[in-house]
């Protein structure tokens, strides 16, 4: 059963539940925070509990106070073993140090009121096993086990794999997942919820499973991920600690200029610089959160310039500077030496940078959880108020900050997708649990079933990965290929094959894709760096975007690229590798409802009443306001024009015919669902027209919407195409139309690297995918011809699932089916909304391509004659 | 003999469409390069492990090819087996199966030898299967593999050539770089060459529109102006199409400055 915690304790209780020095050392604390009062009886008695509460909510002690009191209790009846009592999991090497050092004080403290109460030295042992820890430090670890392990999920999946470390955790009582938010959406969170149950199965028993979370929604199926089930398939209990709201919050939004709508952009990021001094100037920490590293750097370039803060009291923190920048960044802010730090995402999760005044968010976080997260960062202790400032440069993003705060102050969260049935993340637990023994199928597909991720496993996917690592799959015996571990199918058991296995399996576990970066030179100076996969696409003379100036490829030389500058040149790459964040499908529809809450007021002549709303309920100020009312209203004017009386809104999806200079049809669908369910939309969309014109549809694609570009002299019927996308059949057209993308043959290559297909590291040495010997396409189009190669498919499922949404895409499918939801086609028009201006600009551009490869080289073909021809020949032979 | 499925490239001489494979009408010949059987082995010391035996895919290619052109001989440019050491148990079989099949079908078969062909001699003698240490030559036609300079002066009027495993990169209107495998046909020193495929998907190539000359593994090209090649881009079992010279592919993406 999944419960919310009800009952709050008071000292006394607390106290009872506690070994007599350990209440006596809590007690000099002045006053027991939510989360405490909540959780620290429920885990004492033995409950696995998840508890979401912002930071500075002193989650540490919650957790492992009563961890504490128990293992003293052992120790002074000289009951305490050398073995690993409890094991902590977070996502990040910087918050295990944290941890570490937090418990330490503690520990100490307990320790010396032993020894002078009582004479008794208690020698409780914590230490941390990162990827970072030496050689002689685990060798260390063996002979004096810690009480308490503190570790990451990849070292986690290593010592219940290392034969003589996992015989120490046989005795493991409790297991601790932090920052359990950044872990439940991603393969890395799937990969430890198979640890979870690989740790249980290895004690031979249930664990306490205690989770930290920051604002994150929904609880209850984080729960759910956080216990797993048993073997009957009945869930296990979990008592949810829900302290996400009790940190007031101070929100608002500002915007930089009279009215944004018509103010030139320069003039905006003027204005925005000199508002955020002052914000900076008048406080005395301030946390500046933007979108991108590449925002953050001129961010933090601009307020330099302007010099109001001292040079060393302002700083960027971001994922790209080494660690060290980062560390020195942190420990300033720590002390509280740093009146202004711009940051990406780099600062949202849970390490310990002190105490901000104020988070300032520029654009929209795209998420309500996230911009709560960010928010959160301010007014360290949980008595304090959070001030947040949230600020734009352009409207979309203004409308969407606004809304934010509305759904935000009334604590609608966005809800968290969590990945299942990911088969790469199984063919690595599949080899780890063949490392250390024989399994019998039955067992192994059991134990995989009881977690959250794979609760609904067919029998026939785990069998498919079985069979793949067996080298098993779908040839005849005499075509048998190299197998990583054997299976006797008919026996029904499986286990390690040749003595290399332990060590691939070592040196190669892990989610996280490894992206070797090369770096890019002008002359003799470097410039940045750009990812392997991006530069293998290249070719000389190709113009793409690095570090915000045009760059002309010249050439690759191992693992150096090399340029020269091509400024005022467009761009003639896409850049389908800028990981942009998702506005989430919640969100979304939260933004349609109000820019529709806007257009009914404005059509009822209550303009008015509609700003009242916009600074009551979104806490904007009156320029946010007017400049939200003057957007409405401008894309009312021109839907007016085209003689349109609807608006859009969540069940309005209008569709624009925008004949672009070039006379090509551009079809404009207004679907504010977020990036993730525009693209199942698009693409399948593409491939439905593709098919039906014979031709590679361009597409561009954001979270407001998408664009079809039509090359041009093809009449098509809109409407009748739409109709051939249907819910029960887009998932069927994504994948399809997946297959066909230069996107998966990199997603591809990640799913090889994590089911061990390409290894990274190999007998002691590291292994780079030669980019000559097999590139990332010849790879997967080799593989896509095994039919039901589970690889292959996982690449798929992830694209579709995970990095797409094709759930919401196919609801949204049948609302329309259902005529709750209706499209909208406008004529035709030389001229573009206003609400589709940023997607015309900013959009992502992508291609689905044809799928008779045929057809293609004949395509190809012509385009080189054309181009040939638009040249001169004498100029192109010039040229080579 | 469907003439449909066969692309004249020049007199005599023909694609045999959509496989890695010329066709020669007068000496009724098929000819194939570089099949590199075994190649998977070689990738797994790499680290990569390909759940899939690239030789069917290759052996499929030949059976095809013969079929389409009903040719009575093959041609075998070098590099039949990947490995150059000593074969491993499933090369040896693999090379053998080929084989066996292709004399039971009466097809006669001749090899060229490659420079990963150390070994492949023992295989051959066994079954009584010719290999020609440097070319062979034919009425006007020779062959070699093309890991060793020419001499031109002993070669015939058209030479056949396979070591390079030329592909191209080109860049569509969309965005998107395509990598094709290709057939190249130019001039050599007065003489026309035929640089052929390799006809296993796996084993890497040279992009031979964005490689300098210096790049090129075949000394022969080294020396060629490989600008006025005519290439054949070519998808194994799906399409072969004529391309305009690679000079002009070469600076395709400098069309849209």
């Amino acid at each position: 059963m999944i419960r919310y915690a009800r009952k709050k304790y008071g000292w006394d209780e607390i106290k009872k539940r506690l070994d007599e020095d350990v209440a006596d050392w809590f007690s000099r604390f002045p006053e027991l925070t939510p989360p405490q009062e909540y959780a620290i009886v429920p885990i004492s008695r033995g409950r696995s509990v998840l508890v979401s509460s912002p930071t500075g909510s002193g989650k540490t002690l919650t957790v492992f106070l009563s961890i504490i009191s128990e293992l003293y209790s052992l120790a002074k009846k000289g009951k305490l073993k050398d073995r690993v009592y409890c094991i902590y999991v977070s996502p990040l090497r910087a918050l295990n140090n944290d941890v570490y050092k937090n418990l330490l004080t503690p520990i100490e403290e307990i320790g010396e009121i032993c020894r002078e109460r009582r004479g008794v030295e208690v020698n409780l042992r914590i230490a941390v096993r990162t990827g970072d820890t030496t050689q002689g430090e685990r060798a260390r670890m063996l002979r004096e086990p810690p009480h308490i392990l503190i570790t990451t999920p990849e070292s986690l999946a290593i010592i219940i794999t290392a034969p003589k470390f996992k015989n120490l955790l046989t005795d493991a009582k409790w297991i601790i997942v932090d920052e359990i938010h950044s872990l439940c959406d991603n393969k890395r969170g799937v990969h430890l919820a198979l640890s979870l149950q690989r740790i249980e199965e290895l004690c031979g028993r249930e664990l306490t499973r205690i989770g930290l979370s920051a604002t994150i929604n929904p609880l209850e199926e984080v729960a759910k991920f956080l216990v797993g089930y048993r073997e009957d398939g009945s869930l296990r209990g979990c008592l949810i600690v829900d302290v996400r709201f009790q940190k007031k919050m101070d929100l608002k939004l500002v915007c930089p200029v009279q009215d944004l709508l018509y103010t030139p952009s320069i003039e905006v990021s003027k204005k925005l610089y000199r508002f955020l001094s002052d914000v900076i100037t008048s406080n005395r920490s301030t946390l500046i959160f933007t979108n991108t590293r590449s925002g953050t750097e001129r961010v933090c370039f601009h307020l330099a310039k302007l010099g109001v803060v001292k040079a060393d009291e302002l700083g960027a923190h971001h994922s790209s500077l080494s660690k060290e920048e980062r560390k020195t960044l942190e420990d300033r802010l720590k002390l509280g030496k740093m009146q202004g730090v711009v940051t990406s995402t780099s600062l949202e999760l849970g390490i310990d940078i002190g105490f901000i005044d104020v988070v300032v968010q520029l654009g929209s976080p795209k998420s309500v959880s996230r911009g709560l997260q960010r928010i959160g960062r301010s007014g360290h202790s949980i008595h304090e108020i959070s001030q947040g400032i949230f600020s734009a440069m352009d409207l979309d993003d203004l409308v969407e900050d606004a809304v934010l705060i509305r759904e935000a102050l009334s604590g609608r969260l966005d809800r968290v997708h969590i990945p299942e049935n990911c088969l790469d993340v199984l063919a690595q637990h599949i080899v780890g649990m063949a490392v250390t023994r024989k399994w019998s199928l039955d067992e192994s597909y059991k134990l995989i079933k009881r977690s959250y991720p794979y609760r609904c496993l067919p029998r026939e996917k785990f069998m498919a990965v079985v069979r793949y690592l067996s080298g098993q799959f779908g040839f005849l015996e005499e075509h048998r290929v190299y197998g990583k571990i054997w299976m006797d199918e008919e026996e029904g058991v499986f286990g390690r094959r040749g003595k290399l296995l332990r060590a691939i399996y070592f040196q190669n576990l892990g989610t996280i894709p490894e992206e070797v970066s090369v770096a890019v030179f002008a002359k003799k100076r470097l410039i940045g760096r750009l990812e392997e996969d991006f530069v293998e696409q290249l070719l000389p003379g190709d113009l793409f975007i690095l570090g915000g100036r045009v760059h002309r490829f010249k050439g690759a030389r191992g693992m150096r690229v090399h340029v020269e500058p091509a400024d005022g040149m467009k761009p003639t790459v896409p850049s389908w590798f800028s990981e942009l964040l998702p506005l989430t499908f919640d969100l979304g529809e939260a933004i349609s409802g109000l820019r529709h809450e806007v257009w009914e007021f404005l059509e009822r002549g209550s303009e008015d009443k509609a700003r009242k709303i916009l600074l009551k309920q979104c806490r904007v100020d009156s320029w946010s306001a007017d400049s939200i009312v003057n957007y409405v209203r401008l894309q009312r004017d021109f839907l007016r024009v085209l003689g349109v009386e609807a608006f859009h809104s969540p069940e309005n999806l209008l569709i624009e015919q925008y004949v672009d200079s070039g006379g090509k049809m551009n079809l404009v669908f207004h679907t504010l669902f977020g990036r993730r369910v525009n693209n199942v939309l698009s693409r399948s969309l593409a491939h439905v027209f593709g098919k039906e014109l014979g031709v590679s549809i361009k597409l561009i694609v954001d979270d407001n919407g998408f664009v079809l570009i039509i090359p041009s002299k093809r009449r098509i019927e809109v409407l009748r195409c739409l109709r051939k996308l249907r819910s029960r059949n887009i998932r069927e057209e994504i994948e399809e139309a997946v297959m066909n993308t230069q996107y998966v043959w990199r997603t591809f290559r990640h799913c090889a690297a994590r089911s061990f297909m390409v290894l990274r590291r190999y007998k002691g040495h590291k292994i780079r995918v030669s980019r000559q010997q097999l590139n990332a396409e010849t790879l997967f189009r080799v593989c896509s011809k095994i039919p039901g190669f589970p690889i292959v498919e996982e690449a798929v499922r992830e694209i579709v699932e995970d990095k797409m949404d094709v759930k919401n895409a196919e609801r949204i499918l049948g609302d329309i089916e259902r005529g709750e939801r209706r499209w909208i086609l406008l004529p035709k028009y030389d001229l573009p909304s206003p609400f589709a201006h940023r997607l015309l600009l900013r959009g992502m551009q992508d291609v689905v391509l044809m799928e008779d490869r045929k057809h293609l080289l004949r395509d190809l073909y012509e385009q080189v004659l054309e181009r040939i021809r638009g040249h001169g020949g004498v100029e192109v032979a010039a040229d080579s | 003999m469907e003439a449909s499925r066969l692309l004249p490239i020049a007199e005599d001489i023909y694609i045999v469409d959509p496989w890695p494979a010329v066709y020669i009408e007068s000496l009724d010949t098929l000819v194939l390069a570089d099949l590199h059987l075994g190649v998977e082995g070689a990738l797994e010391k790499e680290g990569i492990f390909l759940p899939l035996n690239v030789s069917l895919i290759v052996s499929k290619y030949v059976e095809e090819a013969l079929e389409d052109s009903k040719a009575s001989r093959l041609l075998l440019l070098g590099d039949v087996k990947h490995e150059f050491g000593f074969p491993n148990p499933s090369e040896w079989i693999e090379v053998k199966k080929l084989l066996n099949g292709l004399l039971a079908r009466r097809i006669r078969v001749a090899v060229i030898r490659g420079n990963h062909d150390n070994y492949l001699i023992s295989i051959l003698r066994r079954l009584n299967t010719p290999i020609h240490q440097t070319h062979l030559n034919l009425d006007k036609y020779s062959f070699v593999h093309g890991h060793l300079p020419l001499k031109t002066e002993e070669m015939g009027e058209v030479i056949f050539m396979g070591h390079e495993h030329p592909s191209v990169r080109i860049r569509a209107e969309t965005g998107v770089t395509h990598k094709f495998k290709c057939f190249l046909v130019g001039d050599l020193r007065g003489k026309m060459l035929i640089v052929l495929p390799a006809s296993n998907e796996l084993a890497g190539g040279v992009d031979v529109n964005v490689a300098s000359p210096s790049e090129f593994l075949s000394p022969i090209l080294r020396g060629c102006d490989l600008g006025l090649f005519t290439p054949y881009l070519l998808d194994p079992g799906h399409a072969v199409h004529r391309f305009p010279q690679l000079k002009f592919l070469g600076t395709m993406s400098y069309g849209r400055a």
